[in-house]
C-alpha cells in the first residue's frame, strides 16, 4: 500500500523521524518498504510570469518567451507548450535545474538561433504521476493560479508536491495496516511515540430515522449516517487531493473523495447512498437473495444464496461491500447522502468477488478481518473530515445494527516458553517494553490486546512481536539442541543420481521441461499410460493444459525446439516424476537427433538403433540387471519405425519403448526412448558374487555364415549357447555385412573355446566347431559362407 | 708361435678391429665383423688353435694374452650392438611424434541441468547434517496444500498463491510444503523429523522472474527444542556454502501463514559486494528464502502436541538460487532446455 510521508506524519510527530530511518525500521520490523518515491522532484525551480510570447520564425510550435522570475530577473526561453501565453504564471526550472524525472540538467542553450535561460515545465516533468493529471495538464506547461507568488523558490512545498511515497508491503496477517491511522498506530509502536487516538465527535443525541437490520449472521454491523442539506465544496482542497494521489487513489468529486479520503485514514470500508433513491428510509442486509442482479455499470451478474446485499426492503441497493446496483447510483449534485459503515463476513466477501470477478478498493478492505468496534472511530473521522469537503450540511440521523457480541480473551504468555522456542534470551523488561509500545495490556502471564489487533491469538502471535520489535541480532544463531538423527536407506535417490551421472559421462545433457502440456502434446508418444491425463480446470492457456502421464512427448517437443533454432546433433535426456492416474512414476526420456558427434578428431556418425539401445543396456548394466532378467521384442507402439524400435519387457511388464521415431512423424534421424526408471529402481539388482576364471588359455575361432529368412543373430547365439560342449564358452559378433553383388546379408561370429581344467588340442577345438557348425545348419539352415549354392 | 710373435700377431689384429668397427653402421655389417673377428674362422679361433704348439712354459701367458684379446674384440661388439640398438630405438621414438594439441578421441561430456545441480548442491548439505529426502505427488489435495499448513480457504494468503485446479479439492501442489504435511502425518506424532523436499511446484503466474512452474526446495525440523536459533545457524551456513563464505546474511520479520515468527533471509549482494548495483535493485541486498518457527497450528493440525514438540521450516526457491548463481536472465531458460544453454552446466 502507498503512504504518503506527509500524511503519516499529520497523524503521529514524525519529527525526528526522517524517511530513511522510517524505511529502515519498518523493513526489519515486517514491513519491507518495498519503494520510496518523490510525489515531484526539482532543485532549481521558481515561479515565474510570461510576460512576452512571439512565435519563433522557423518554427510552428516554438515560442519566444521573456518570463519574469522575480529577484532571478526576466529570462528568455524557448518554449515548445502550445498553452504558453502572456500572463501565466508558470513553474521554471532555471540554469542548473535537475530533473530527475527526465534525467536532466537544465542548461544554458541556444535553440534554433535564440538564447534560453531556463525551462517551463509540466507537472510530468516533475515527475507526478501521469495517471492523476488531466489531459491539459499532461499536454502542456503546468498553468499556475493567478495568485501564485512570482519569485516563490519552494514550488514544490507551494503546490503541496514536496511528499515522498513509501510504497509498504503490508502482509495479510495485518489488515489493521491497510490505513493511515492503523500504519501510524504501528509506527508509534515502533518508535516510542504517543499512540494517534481519534477524538470522539458523534454525538449521543442523534435521532435514529433510518431503519437498519441484518437478517444474517455474515453481517454484524451495519450503521447508516443521514447527512441533509449537504452541499459540497467546488473542489476537494489541493492538499487534500495530493494526500489522495499520494496514496494511489485519483480524486473524482467531493463526495467521492470524502469517502475515499475517509477510508484510507481509517481503513473502514464506506458506502455513500442517495437517499432520494431510498424513500423508504431502510437499509437491510441479507444473504437469501437469488437471482440477477444489475451493477450501476449496467452488468448482469447471477447471485447464489451466500451472496451479501443490502436492499431497502424491495430493490437491492448494492451487492454489500463490493458493488452498487443500477438503482442506486449517487447523483452528483445530490444533497442527500446516507452513509453506510459496516462489517461484513471477510470470507463471504471474497468468495462472492472472486466468484464474480469483482475487485476493488473497498472490496479488498472488506475481504480482511476487521474489528467491529473499529466502526465508531471510523465514524468519528468522517465527521471530522466533513467541513473540508461540505460546505454546509446537516446531520440528521444515526441509525446502528449491533449484533456483534464482544469477546476480549487474555492470551496466555510464557517468558520461558518465548525463549526456549526462539533459543534467545529476552529480559521481562524486554517483552514488558514491547507490551506497552503496542497497546498490549499485560500482566505477567497474559496479555490482552487492542481492538483493531485481530491477528494475535495466541502465544507465538505474542513471540513474533517480540522478535519483530527488537533486531532480528538479538537471537544468536546456534547449533545447541538441534536434534541429531541418523537418516534411513536413500539408495533409489542414490541410483537414480548414478544413472544420471552415467548418462551425462554418455555425452548426453540433462533437460527439464513443462509438466503441463497441450491436448495434442498430451496425445502423443504415450508408451506406459493410455489412461486420460489430469487436466487443470483453469488453465492459463491451452498450451498448458494437461498434466503429462508421459514424459516422451515433451522429449519430441524438445528435439523440435532445439533443431527449430538450429541445434541439430542432439543427444538429450529428461528424468521426472509423472503423476498419472495410477500414481507417481519416475520416468527416463532420452533423445538423439541426427550424427554422434565425437571430440573432432575421431570419426562421427549417423545415430542409429544401436545408439539408443546401448544407452538402455547399459542402464540395465549400471543396474545389476542380468540379461536373462528382460527380452526384448519388436515394438508394438506405432510412433516408432515398425522395424527399428523394440519394447523391452520383465516378465509381463513393459518397462521401456526406444528406438527411431515413425517417419510418419518425422523425416529426420530422431531417436527416442521411454523407459520406466523407477520400476527398474526399485527391482533388486542382481547380488555380485565373485566366479573364479579359468587360468588355461581361450582360444578364438571365426566363422562367416549366409543369413536367410529373417535370422536373428540371437537366433544363432541362441542356437549354439545349448549345445552340450562344456569348452564353448562365449560367442560375439565381429562382422555383418551386406554384399552389394549379391545383395546377401552375412554375419561373422566369434566363437571362444576354453576348459578350466587344461588346454584344449586342436583336434578338440575343431570337434567343437564342427558341432556349432551343424547345430546352426541344423536348427537354422544356416551355411558357412562361400559353402552355400552361389 | 712364441709370445713375441703372438703379441706382434694380436697387435696387428687389433689394429685390424678397431679400424673395422669403426665402419659398422648396421646390424648386418655388425654380424660379418662378429664372424670374421670372433666366429669360428676367425684368427682369434686359429690363434686359440694354435695353442697346443706353444711351449708348456709359455702356454699360461699364451692363454691369459688372447683370453684378454677376445674380450677386447667382444666388447667392441658388444658396445656397438647397443650403440646400433639405441639409436634404432631412437629413430623408431622420433617417428612416433605426436601433437599433442590435437583433441582426444572421445565422446564430448553432456551436461547436469543448472536447476538439479542446485538442488544436489544443497541436498548434499542438508544430508551431511542428517536430514531425509522427502517427496510427494505434484496432483496434490487441498487439505495437503493448503489446509494442514494453515491456509484455510477463508485464508487471505490464498491469494498469495494463485494454484492450479485439476478438480474439486485437487490441485497442483503451489509449494513444496504440501509435502510438510503428509510427512508429519505419516509419522503419527513422532519426532525428530529432519527432512528436506525438493521438487516441482506450480503457480499461476508468469514474467521474466515467475514461470507457471518452478521448483523449491522445503526443509522441516520437529523435535523437542529445536530452535529460531538453530534455523538461523542453519541458514546462515547453508546460504555461504551456496554463495560463498565472504556473504553476509541478514534476516526480516516476515509472513508466512505456516509458520511464525517467520523471516526472509537476504545475502549481501555477490555481484557488487554491498555497494549497490542493478541485481540488488540498488539495495546491497538480494532476497534468498522465506522460513520460520512451524506455527503450532500446523503442528496441531498434523497430530502434534505443540505442547512437547517444536520445529522450523524453510523454503528456497531453486530457480531463483540458479538464476542469481550463474547469472541467467529468464527463467524460462529452465524449461526451454536449448543446448547452448544446456551445455554451459557441468559440475556437480
Ligand atoms: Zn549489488
Amino acid at each position: 500500500m502507498l503512504f504518503s510521508y506527509n500524511l503519516l506524519s499529520e497523524i503521529i510527530d514524525l519529527k525526528n523521524i526522517d524517511v530513511s530511518t522510517l524505511t529502515e525500521r519498518l523493513t526489519f520490523s515486517g514491513f519491507e518498504v518495498e519503494d520510496v518515491l518523490k510525489m515531484a522532484s526539482g532543485d532549481k525551480l521558481v515561479i515565474g510570469q510570461i510576460i512576452e510570447c512571439k512565435k519563433h520564425p522557423d518554427s510552428d510550435h516554438l515560442h519566444l518567451l521573456k518570463v519574469d522570475c522575480g529577484e532571478e530577473g526576466i529570462l528568455p526561453i524557448v518554449c515548445g507548450a502550445p498553452n504558453a501565453r502572456v500572463g501565466l504564471k508558470v513553474i521554471v526550472a532555471l540554469v542548473g535545474c535537475n530533473l530527475p524525472a527526465l534525467n536532466i540538467v537544465i542548461k544554458e542553450s541556444e535553440i534554433r538561433g535564440y538564447d534560453s535561460k531556463g525551462m517551463c515545465c509540466s507537472l510530468v516533468e516533475l515527475g507526478v504521476n501521469k495517471e492523476f493529471l488531466t489531459e491539459k495538464q499532461l499536454n502542456g506547461i503546468e498553468e499556475l493560479p493567478e495568485d501564485a507568488p512570482i519569485g516563490e523558490r519552494d514550488v514544490l512545498s507551494y503546490l503541496k508536491l514536496d511528499d515522498t511515497i513509501l510504497d509498504i508491503n503490508v502482509l495479510p496477517n495485518r489488515p489493521d495496516c491497510l490505513s493511515y491511522l492503523g500504519m501510524a498506530r504501528e509506527i508509534a509502536g515502533l518508535f516510542n511515540l504517543e499512540s494517534p487516538s481519534v477524538p470522539k465527535v458523534l454525538s449521543n443525541d442523534l435521532p435514529s430515522i433510518v431503519a437498519v437490520g441484518s437478517n444474517t449472521a455474515h453481517c454484524v454491523r451495519f450503521d447508516i449516517l443521514s447527512i441533509r442539506d449537504a452541499v459540497s465544496v467546488k473542489n476537494t482542497p489541493l492538499k487534500i487531493r495530493n494526500f489522495l494521489e499520494a496514496s494511489g487513489v485519483r480524486s473524482i468529486s467531493p463526495l467521492v473523495d470524502l469517502g475515499n479520503f475517509t477510508m484510507l485514514l481509517s481503513g473502514q470500508p464506506i458506502n455513500v447512498y442517495d437517499a432520494d433513491k431510498n424513500p423508504f428510509g431502510k437499509y437491510i442486509v441479507r444473504d437469501d437473495y437469488e437471482g440477477e442482479f444489475i451493477a450501476f455499470d449496467n452488468k448482469k451478474y447471477e447471485l447464489k444464496k451466500g451472496d451479501l446485499v443490502v436492499s431497502d426492503g424491495e430493490r437491492n441497493l448494492c451487492l454489500a461491500g463490493i458493488m452498487a446496483s443500477i438503482d442506486a447510483p449517487v447523483k452528483e449534485n445530490t444533497t442527500k447522502v446516507d452513509i453506510e459503515f459496516a462489517i461484513f463476513d471477510h470470507v463471504s466477501i471474497r468468495h462472492t468477488s472472486s466468484r464474480l470477478g469483482l475487485t476493488s478498493f473497498s472490496q479488498q478492505l472488506f475481504s480482511k478481518e476487521r474489528n467491529p468496534l473499529l466502526v465508531n472511530e471510523s465514524i468519528d473521522i468522517l465527521l471530522s473530515l466533513l467541513p473540508y469537503f461540505l460546505e454546509s450540511y446537516t446531520i440528521t440521523s444515526y441509525s446502528s445494527y449491533d449484533g456483534f457480541k464482544q469477546e476480549r480473551v487474555r492470551i496466555p504468555f510464557s517468558l520461558e516458553k518465548l525463549n526456549k522456542r526462539l533459543g534467545s534470551s529476552y529480559t521481562e523488561d524486554e517483552v514488558k517494553k514491547v507490551f506497552s509500545s503496542y497497546r498490549f495490556d499485560y500482566d505477567g502471564h497474559s496479555v490482552l490486546p487492542p481492538i483493531d489487533r485481530v491477528d494475535i491469538l495466541e502465544q507465538c502471535d505474542l513471540d513474533e512481536e517480540i522478535f519483530r520489535y527488537y533486531d532480528a541480532s538479538k537471537v544468536t544463531p546456534s547449533i545447541a539442541n538441534f536434534p541429531i538423527s541418523i537418516p534411513s536407506d536413500d539408495s533409489r535417490r542414490e541410483n537414480l543420481n548414478i544413472i544420471r551421472s552415467m548418462l551425462v559421462c554418455r555425452g548426453l545433457s540433462e533437460c527439464i521441461s513443462y509438466t503441463l502440456l497441450s491436448k495434442e502434446e498430451d496425445r502423443s508418444f504415450r508408451v506406459f499410460d493410455n489412461d486420460e491425463s489430469y487436466r487443470v480446470l483453469n488453465p492459463m492457456t491451452n498450451i498448458h493444459e494437461y498434466v503429462r502421464s508421459d514424459i516422451l512427448s515433451s522429449m519430441y517437443s524438445l528435439i523440435e525446439y532445439n533443431k527449430r533454432n538450429q541445434n541439430n546433433d542432439l543427444a538429450l535426456f529428461e528424468i521426472s516424476d509423472v503423476d498419472t492416474k495410477k500414481g507417481v512414476k519416475t520416468y527416463l526420456s532420452i533423445g538423439l537427433s541426427d550424427d554422434l558427434k565425437m571430440m573432432d578428431q575421431a570419426k562421427a556418425h549417423s545415430y542409429s538403433f544401436f545408439d539408443i539401445k546401448g544407452h538402455i543396456l547399459s542402464i540395465l548394466e549400471k543396474l545389476n540387471i542380468n540379461p536373462s532378467r528382460y527380452r526384448l521384442v519388436p515394438s508394438s507402439n506405432n510412433s516408432f519405425h515398425p522395424y527399428q524400435s523394440a519394447d523391452l519387457y520383465i516378465g509381463k511388464d513393459l518397462v521401456a519403448t526406444f528406438g527411431k521415431i515413425h517417419p510418419s512423424i518425422s523425416s529426420d534421424n530422431i531417436y527416442l526412448a521411454e523407459i520406466n526408471l523407477g520400476y527398474l529402481l526399485d527391482l533388486k539388482g542382481m547380488k555380485t558374487k565373485f566366479v573364479a576364471y579359468s587360468t588355461f588359455p581361450i582360444v578364438k575361432r571365426d566363422l562367416s555364415f549366409k543369413l536367410y529368412n529373417g535370422v536373428t543373430y540371437e537366433a544363432i547365439k541362441k542356437s549354439i549357447m545349448k549345445i552340450k560342449d562344456e569348452s564353448i564358452i562365449d560367442v560375439h559378433l565381429f562382422d555383418y555385412f551386406r554384399d552389394k553383388k549379391t545383395n546377401s546379408d552375412y554375419i561373422g561370429i566369434t566363437i571362444y573355446l576354453g576348459s578350466d581344467k587344461k588346454t584344449l588340442k586342436d583336434e578338440e577345438i575343431n570337434a567343437s566347431i564342427e558341432k556349432v557348425i551343424l547345430a546352426v545348419k541344423g536348427d537354422l539352415g544356416l551355411v558357412l559362407k562361400g559353402q552355400d549354392d552361389e | 708361435m712364441n709370445l713375441e710373435q703372438l703379441s706382434q700377431a694380436i697387435e696387428e689384429e687389433r689394429k685390424v678391429c678397431l679400424e673395422e668397427i669403426k665402419e659398422v653402421d648396421n646390424i648386418d655389417k655388425l654380424n660379418l665383423f662378429k664372424g670374421k673377428h670372433i666366429g669360428k674362422k676367425s684368427l682369434l679361433t686359429e690363434l686359440f688353435a694354435s695353442m697346443r704348439n706353444v711351449d708348456a712354459n709359455d702356454k699360461k701367458e699364451y692363454g691369459k694374452m688372447l683370453t684378454s684379446f677376445r674380450e677386447e674384440v667382444n666388447s667392441l661388439f658388444v658396445n656397438k650392438e647397443k650403440e646400433l640398438a639405441d639409436k634404432k630405438l631412437l629413430e623408431k621414438i622420433n617417428n612416433e611424434k605426436v601433437d599433442i594439441t590435437l583433441p582426444p578421441y572421445s565422446l564430448p561430456l553432456g551436461s547436469y541441468h543448472p536447476l538439479t545441480l542446485i538442488t544436489e548442491e544443497m541436498v548434499s548439505f542438508f544430508k551431511g547434517l542428517g536430514f531425509e529426502v522427502a517427496s510427494g505427488p505434484e496432483v496434490e489435495t487441498e487439505r495437503n496444500n493448503f489446509e494442514l499448513v494453515n491456509i484455510p480457504s477463508d485464508h487471505p494468503s490464498r491469494d498469495m498463491q494463485d494454484s492450479f485446479v485439476v478438480d474439486k479439492g485437487i490441485v497442483l501442489r503451489s509449494h513444496t510444503s504440501a509435502v510438510q504435511s503428509r510427512v508429519m502425518q505419516s509419522a503419527n506424532g513422532q519426532s525428530p523429523i529432519k527432512i528436506i523436499c525438493p521438487g516441482k511446484v506450480y503457480r499461476r503466474d508468469s514474467d521474466a522472474t515467475h514461470s507457471h512452474q518452478f521448483e523449491q526446495m522445503e526443509g522441516l525440523v520437529i523435535s523437542s527444542d529445536a530452535t529460531f536459533a538453530n534455523l538461523l545457524e542453519l541458514l546462515t551456513k547453508v546460504l555461504r556454502h551456496l554463495f560463498g563464505e565472504k556473504r553476509e546474511v541478514r534476516f526480516r520479520p516476515s509472513y508466512f501463514p505456516f509458520t511464525e515468527p517467520s523471516i526472509e533471509a537476504d545475502i549481501s549482494c555477490f555481484e557488487c559486494n554491498g555497494k549497490g548495483c542493478s541485481l540488488c535493485k540498488h539495495t546491497g541486498w538480494i532476497e534468498i528464502l522465506g522460513a520460520g518457527m512451524v506455527h503450532p497450528n500446523v503442528l496441531r493440525l498434523n497430530g502434534y502436541d505443540d505442547n512437547k514438540v517444536q520445529g522450523f521450516a524453510f523454503g528456497i526457491g531453486i530457480d531463483r538460487v540458479a538464476m542469481l548463481k550463474y547469472g541467467i536472465d529468464d527463467i524460462k531458460r529452465f524449461y526451454l532446455d536449448d543446448v547452448r544453454f544446456l551445455r554451459q552446466f557441468k559440475k556437480e
